[in-house]
C-alpha cells in the first residue's frame, strides 16, 4: 500500500468522524424534544465498502471523490422511549462521542507519522 | 455545507441556549410559588412549562433544538385559610399558586445533566479541531 494512499484512507476516516460527531450532538441537543428519534451514521466499514477503494482509478491519486454521499444516516435502535416518544439515551450518546474523540486521535496521529515518513525520505 | 465540526459546536451551543431558558422557566416558577393575588378572589402565578423541539438548520443542514412554546399548567390551586391576607375571598380563603416546589428541584437538576452533556459535546468537538491543527505542527 502506497503512503498517499494511507493518507488518503485517513482523511476519509477523519471526514466520517466528524459527520457523526455532528449526528451525536444533534441527539444530545435534542434529548428533551418530544418525538426526536436519535441517529447515527452508517458504519465506516459499510462506507468504504460502498465506496469500493480496490479500484486503483478510485485512489486517492485520483480526482477527489465525492465520498460525502457515502455517509448515510439510519435510526439507533431504541434502548427505551420515554412518555413523550423521545428515544434519546444521554450515556450512549456520551460514550459514542468520546470514541469519536480517541478514533479521530488515531487518525490524526497516523497521518502525522506517515508525514513523518515522508519528510525522512525527502531529507535523507 | 459548512465545516461539521463547526456546525456539531452550533448544534450544541442551540441545546446549551434551550436548557438555560429552562433554567430561566425554573426560578420564575421558584421564585412566585408564593405569589398570590392582589384583590380578593384573584388568580394567583400559574406555573410555566416549556416545551423543546428539533428544528432543520438550513445552512448547516443539522438539525438542532428550539423552544416550541411556554405554555401555562392548567392544573389547581391550593386553597389555603388566610383572612388577613389583601387576595382573601369573603369566606378568608386564598388561592396558592399551583407550583410544586420538588417537581421544580427535580426539573432543575435534569436541566443541569442535559446542560453539562452539552457541554461536553462542545469540549469533544474543539479537542478535534485541535487535534487536526496540530497536524501543522508535526512538520520540522
Amino acid at each position: 500500500m502506497e503512503i498517499s494512499s494511507v493518507i488518503g484512507l485517513a482523511q476519509i476516516k477523519a471526514e466520517w468522524l466528524s459527520a457523526r460527531q455532528i449526528q451525536l450532538a444533534q441527539n444530545v441537543a435534542n434529548v428533551n424534544s418530544p418525538g426526536y428519534k436519535s441517529t447515527d451514521l452508517v458504519s465506516f466499514n459499510e462506507v468504504l465498502n460502498n465506496l469500493n477503494l480496490t479500484n486503483p482509478m478510485n485512489d486517492a491519486s485520483g480526482a477527489r471523490m465525492n465520498f460525502q454521499d457515502a455517509f448515510k444516516t439510519v435510526a439507533t435502535p431504541a434502548e427505551d422511549t420515554s412518555m413523550s416518544q423521545n428515544s434519546v439515551s444521554i450515556e450512549t450518546e456520551l460514550l459514542k462521542m468520546s470514541e469519536t474523540a480517541s478514533q479521530y486521535s488515531l487518525t490524526t496521529n497516523i497521518i502525522k507519522s506517515f508525514h513523518r515518513m515522508i519528510s525522512a525520505s525527502l531529507k535523507g | 455545507m459548512s465545516d461539521p465540526l463547526i456546525a456539531s459546536m452550533s448544534v450544541s451551543s442551540s441545546g446549551l441556549s434551550a436548557q438555560s431558558l429552562r433554567m430561566r422557566v425554573i426560578s420564575e416558577n421558584l421564585a412566585n410559588s408564593q405569589s398570590t393575588g392582589a384583590s380578593p378572589g384573584a388568580d394567583p402565578y400559574r406555573r410555566k412549562t416549556i416545551t423543546f423541539g428539533s428544528t432543520l438548520d438550513r445552512v448547516s443542514g443539522a438539525t438542532t433544538v428550539s423552544t416550541q412554546k411556554i405554555a401555562h399548567d392548567p392544573s389547581n390551586f391550593a386553597i389555603e385559610y388566610q383572612p388577613g391576607s389583601p387576595a382573601a375571598n369573603a369566606a378568608g380563603y386564598v388561592k396558592m399558586p399551583n407550583v410544586n416546589s420538588i417537581i421544580e428541584m427535580a426539573d432543575m437538576k435534569e436541566a443541569n445533566r442535559a446542560y453539562e452533556s452539552n457541554l461536553q459535546a462542545v469540549r469533544q468537538a474543539r479537542e478535534m479541531v485541535s487535534m487536526t491543527i496540530d497536524l501543522l505542527r508535526s512538520g520540522n
